[in-house]
């Protein structure tokens, strides 16, 4: 147990959001601020809520909004938005009644995860169901003690009773934009796992290739072109194969795949750190606005994360762009200089190796380019009631698809990079991996063995969609070298 | 004008400078001493690595691309150079603008003074002779994908080293770039020495250029969207949804967008670096011609302007209801300006196709994502002259021009004019007014 989170309306940090994003149970000390604006006090518009009928009828016309059925989001996402919804209603005075407030913070300090449902595809008609779920209702579903409960067992469980809702409170909670700026937080997360894992990627490709480490010199970056993203992620490559012996003139003269001196790798190989390091600044540029939204959630819609969010989306294609093309050399025994034709392991012809597992990668990436078109660009004004239709939330949800799609690209490219290693080792024995690729591919090696004769694909590659999205190579690799960056 | 000097380091250049200097409003652009001598310091080495037992250098005495493992002697590389820029001077369609390729001169010349990519002083000077004497090379528009813009970039060598068949915009008109020289008592020929031609094409600088001028018409049509918005009298002010939210997401996300830009101005792009180490220069081969967050923001870029234009829509809209109707041509065309917007929107990015054989088996797109931000602008701007026309329509109906009169003296157009003729008049007149540069020569 942590020390309380102080909430005070303008100094969560992102810091915070990513510990109760790692599980850490967080106690909140809620604390209104000095000079908070009673003059601006939350003022009830009904023309301005879409619950206005009668008081009595408020729970209906919530559950209007409000789909039961399909695919949850992330939990941690319920319980960051509840976070936020704190940080906001601590700055406004007698904006959501008190019991509503402690209702939100029962949850908080219980770590009770509000399940919301992706079919809920507008701000409005998350937070309708955020709402529900805080009033009682008991269908809908949390996420508690690691398991999911519906709250009707929840509230029996934990001794809550349902909440009275008055339209004070509907209309407060249901005009803020909490769930999507809630996802943006949990993304730039994701992002994170996602660039430091395609960091992995190439050591391992690199090892298998025995490739050129002159295009990751300090100097090209911190000279050349000193953007710290792209500074950063040769840094990491350099940790990663650390005391190589394989990606050295050495070990390429021993291999013998070369005709001379290497000079260049492609581009696929020797612009990562341009090229990962341009992705990482579009998580960059959504975590910096963060740090800032999240002490600022802005009423009804907040177009700047959507704005920002479909930008991580084009960087995170460009890292299925880039991974899917360093697969697609390993097949090639001329662009792998000297493995295997399709990285077969014993008894080419009879065995197949890997051309069909990679050309899946390159039929996933196609799916996820189906995922650029910006959805801010095609936000409107609703002809009826005039408001404009931020394109925040749709954005939010899309990212998802395209953290899923990119694990399965990276997964398949860790596969291959794994069996080009073992291939490489096998022609050079004596010859060592580096500090973080050696423990990269031993711990892969606990999920997927190495392929050597014909063998049933799907199960290696969803293992290794699973090693990739719960980070397993990646703890294993940060606790063997230290935190990459 | 010309008696104020400016001087270019390779740290500091920015957009307003660049903006500024293409206008003359800088005077004459100049090399810094000190990057002076980083450059004679670096371009020392150059001259070690071509003698007889000199080790394989790429670019230095290698060919390039898939020839790199051709081995060139001096007196081979010199002769080389007066025929590499050919084949790599690819390029088709219109031409650019020249206020776009002057401007990646000056650009490319900034880069240089770095001293990591050893060319000869005088190579940057030439290239700041070029720009001063405001001569631009003329490129068709396509052939590149960003992943070093070789094709443009070629075009500029051939410029600045007077190949014979280079040619180039000098006050308006197109001519052989020797005869322009020679015109102006200029060096026809300027020889490209070891390196220089590699330097000055590898790298994704007309891209930059084309940012640079992003930027530069994003600014102004900020601004004259206000202007417009402005021109309504008080009674017939229009309040638009989350209006304020968008302002500032736009202005927080073209901040990004800026500083990115600003910041690429200052990066070495070419290949191999030159890096100072115990007994003189090591060269480090990297892939810095990757402008991957360039892209990035220009995709971005459009996207904002797609949710302005969103704005600027339903602003007409209102506008038309208030009327009665009567503002419906202008809805109708204004619209399709929104639409050209939003199918410009999807990412340039997001895409990748390998070329060359395999060896460049990841590019960025960037220089179709600059093009198409552009295109996105000139949409924009569009759309703000037909508010305009709809804003002058309205205020002139009721009788009420005291507000144009005060923003836009200088305006002169029928206003009773079509309002398809009269847009057109005003897109005309904000064009000239603010300075916004199109990406294409006309």
């Amino acid at each position: 147990m942590s020390t309380p989170l102080t909430i005070n309306g303008s100094s969560l940090k992102m810091e915070d959001m990513n510990a109760v994003l790692a599980g850490e149970q967080i106690t909140v000390n809620l604390v209104k601020p000095l000079h908070h604006n009673s003059k601006f006090s939350f003022q009830y518009e009904p023309e301005q809520s879409p619950f206005s009928g009668p008081q009595e009828s408020l729970l209906d016309s919530l559950k209007d909004y409000v789909r039961y059925d399909g695919e949850l989001l992330p939990a941690e996402t319920g319980l960051l938005s509840l976070y936020l919804l704190l940080n906001h209603a601590v700055k406004y005075d007698d904006a959501l009644s008190d019991e509503w407030v402690d209702r939100v913070l029962f949850f908080v300090n219980h770590r009770i995860e509000p399940c919301l449902h992706q079919a809920n595809r507008t701000e409005l008609s998350a937070m309708s169901e955020l709402f529900l779920i805080l009033h009682g209702e008991e269908e809908l579903v949390c996420r508690y003690q690691g398991q999911l409960i519906t709250v009707g067992d929840l509230f029996r469980e934990t001794g809550l009773s349902k909440l009275s809702c008055t339209k004070q409170d509907t209309a407060f909670i249901t005009s803020l934009c909490c769930v999507s700026t809630a996802m943006a937080v949990y993304t730039v997360s994701e992002a994170a796992r996602l660039t430091k894992t395609a960091d992995i990627c190439v050591a391992m490709q690199l090892e298998a290739i025995r490739g050129e480490t002159g295009a990751f010199d300090s100097r090209l970056h911190e000279l050349g072109r000193p953007y710290t993203s792209q500074i950063e992620v040769a840094d990491n490559v350099r940790r990663l194969i650390s005391g190589s012996e394989f990606t050295t003139e050495r070990g390429r003269e021993a291999f013998g795949g070369d005709n001379g001196p290497r000079c260049q790798d492609a581009i696929s190989i020797r612009a990562v750190p341009q090229t990962h390091g341009g992705v990482r600044d579009t998580v960059r540029w959504l975590k910096e606005q963060l740090d800032n939204e999240i002490n600022a959630i802005p009423d009804q819609s907040n177009p700047l994360l959507g704005y920002l969010l479909d930008l991580l989306i084009i960087g995170l294609i460009d890292l299925g762009n880039i991974s899917e093309r360093r697969s697609f050399r390993l097949l090639d025994s001329k662009l792998s200089y000297g493995l295997p034709m399709n990285l077969v392991g014993e008894n080419p012809g009879f065995n197949h190796g890997f051309p069909v597992i990679q050309a899946s990668a390159a039929g996933i990436l196609g799916e996820m380019k189906l995922l650029a078109i910006p959805n801010s660009a095609f936000a409107k004004y609703d002809p009826i009631t005039k408001k404009y239709r931020c394109a925040t939330f749709a954005s939010s949800i899309k990212v998802l698809n395209a953290v899923a799609l990119l694990n399965k690209i990276l997964g398949i490219e860790m596969y291959m990079a794994a069996q080009g290693m073992d291939l490489a080792k096998a022609k050079l024995a004596d010859f060592a991996f580096g500090a973080g690729s050696s423990e990269a591919l031993r711990t892969f090696r606990n999920f997927v063995q190495t392929v050597k004769v014909n063998r049933f694909a799907s199960p290696d590659m969803v293992a290794a969609d699973k090693v990739v999205s719960e980070g397993v190579v990646l703890n294993a690799v940060e606790n063997a070298i230290g935190q990459l960056r | 004008m010309k008696d104020t000097d400016f001087y270019i380091d390779g740290y500091s250049l920015t957009v307003e400078h660049i903006i500024k200097a293409g206008r003359g409003e800088l005077g004459e652009v100049g090399l810094n001493a000190e990057a002076r001598s980083r450059c004679q310091s670096s371009r020392s080495q150059i001259a070690n690595w071509l003698g007889a037992d000199a080790p394989v250098v790429y670019g230095v005495n290698t060919g390039l691309g898939n020839l790199k493992d051709t081995v060139l002697s001096p007196e081979e590389h010199l002769a080389w150079n007066k025929t590499i820029p050919y084949p790599h001077a690819v390029g088709v369609g219109q031409y650019l603008n020249p206020a776009i390729t002057r401007a990646s001169l000056l650009i490319r010349a900034n880069v240089l003074s770095r001293g990591y990519s050893g060319v000869r002083p005088e190579l940057i000077d030439r290239m700041l002779t070029i720009f001063n004497h405001g001569i631009a090379p003329a490129i068709r528009e396509l052939g590149s994908t960003g992943l070093s813009d070789l094709g443009p970039l070629a075009h500029n060598a051939m410029v600045v080293s007077g190949l014979e068949d280079a040619e180039v915009f000098y006050k308006g008109n197109q001519l052989r770039a020797q005869a322009c020289f020679e015109a102006l008592g200029l060096e026809a020929e300027f020889p490209l020495e070891c390196k220089e031609a590699l330097a000055q094409m590898n790298g994704s600088t007309m891209t930059q250029a084309i940012a640079i001028f992003a930027c530069h018409n994003m600014l102004q049509l900020l601004d004259i969207e206000q202007q417009i918005e402005g021109l309504l009298s008080r009674e017939r002010e229009i309040r638009i949804d989350s209006k304020d939210q968008i302002n500032r997401a736009v202005e927080r996300a073209f901040g990004l967008i800026l500083n990115t830009v600003n910041f690429e101005n200052n990066i070495t792009c070419d290949n191999p670096l030159l890096f100072v180490v115990e007994d003189g220069y090591e060269a480090v081969m990297g892939c810095n011609c990757s402008n991957t967050q360039v892209g990035y923001t220009m995709d971005l870029l459009t996207i904002l302007i797609a949710d302005k234009a969103n704005y600027v829509m339903e602003f007409i809209n209102r506008l038309d209801e208030a009327e009665g109707g009567k503002l419906r041509a202008i809805r109708e065309a204004a619209s399709a300006a929104v639409g050209l917007v939003q199918t410009l929107s999807l990412p340039a990015s997001a895409d990748s196709i390998p070329t060359k054989a395999n060896q460049e088996d990841h590019v960025e797109f960037s220089y179709g994502a600059a093009r198409k931000a552009m295109k996105a602008l000139g949409a924009y701007q569009s759309l703000l002259s037909y508010l305009f026309s709809a804003v002058i329509k309205i205020e002139a109906a009721h009788e009420n021009d005291s507000k144009l009169k005060e923003v836009f003296p200088d305006l002169n157009v029928n206003r009773t004019a079509p309002s398809a003729r009269l847009a057109a008049g005003l897109n005309h007149y904000l064009g000239e007014k603010f300075d916004l540069v199109p990406l294409t020569y006309s």
